[in-house]
């Protein structure tokens, strides 16, 4: 867990505790949060794709119910076709989509090789979207 | 046993799986192999509730572990539900954490 002047900045729920306990795919998941938070503009990339694909208003759903998985709580998604409902999870306030940036990056970047491919076959604006950031985005 | 896997997009598929002989077949059997590689060579599975890690070691014999490779893609099949571990308590936050101080030292 880090803090920041006693403050819960970021979480991550891992078993193993103790040193290298953070994996590199969670720790660029979380770092894709800092990066995001000092970049605006970059993340408004990805809200813009957000709000377009879920232009037709599809209502919110729970995460828990669809995953199963309690812990999810109240954390609710907005159905579309994202290769995990993750991508679109929403958080209250005018920036909802803030899983968008840091799943895109960790499938593309540090997840297995497998669900990169998936995002190749599947969600192939999305893969174009961080490559092109990648290699065209100056802040 | 057949295990159908619904995601979140394109078409449902589903595997026949043995647990005992590790055998697994059907139109989504080369992808689950796949990923089932993949995953024993992280040796572990990070999945829901995101961000979890959980380690796994024998995804082709092991019920827990199936089910965290398969949740990788797909929706947990209803058979598997009962076998996806409990993800680790949350820690509590007990007051301000201490930081040890870090030494720095730099090579020329």
């Amino acid at each position: 867990m880090l803090h920041q002047k006693g403050k819960k900045v970021a979480y991550t729920s891992i078993p193993h505790l103790g040193d290298g306990y953070l994996t590199v795919r969670n720790a660029l998941h979380e770092y894709m949060h800092r990066i995001q938070s000092a970049l605006p503009a970059l993340d408004e990339f990805f809200q813009q794709l957000h709000r377009r694909r879920t232009a037709a208003g599809e209502p919110l759903q729970r995460l828990s119910a669809l995953t199963g998985i309690a812990r999810y709580g109240s954390e609710v998604w907005r159905p579309d076709q994202y290769v995990s409902p993750y991508f679109s999870r929403e958080y209250p306030g005018d920036r909802p989509a803030r899983e968008m940036l840091t799943m895109a990056f960790q499938y593309v970047l540090s997840d297995t090789t497998e669900r990169l491919a998936l995002m190749h076959r599947s969600d192939r604006e999305m893969l174009e979207l961080v490559l092109g950031i990648l290699f065209h985005f100056e802040p | 046993m057949k295990l159908n896997l619904v995601s979140n997009f394109g078409d449902p598929t589903w595997i026949q799986w043995d647990p005992v002989s590790g055998v697994v077949s059907g139109p989504a059997a080369e992808q689950v192999r796949r990923l089932v590689k993949q995953s024993l060579a992280d040796g572990d599975v990070c999945t829901d509730p995101i961000p979890t890690c959980y380690d796994i070691t024998d995804p082709l014999h092991s019920r827990r572990d199936m089910a965290l490779v398969l949740s990788l893609v797909w929706k947990i099949p209803t058979e598997l539900q009962p076998d996806f571990p409990e993800p680790p308590p949350e820690p509590e936050l007990t007051g301000d954490p201490s930081i040890p101080e870090l030494k720095v030292t730099i090579l020329n």
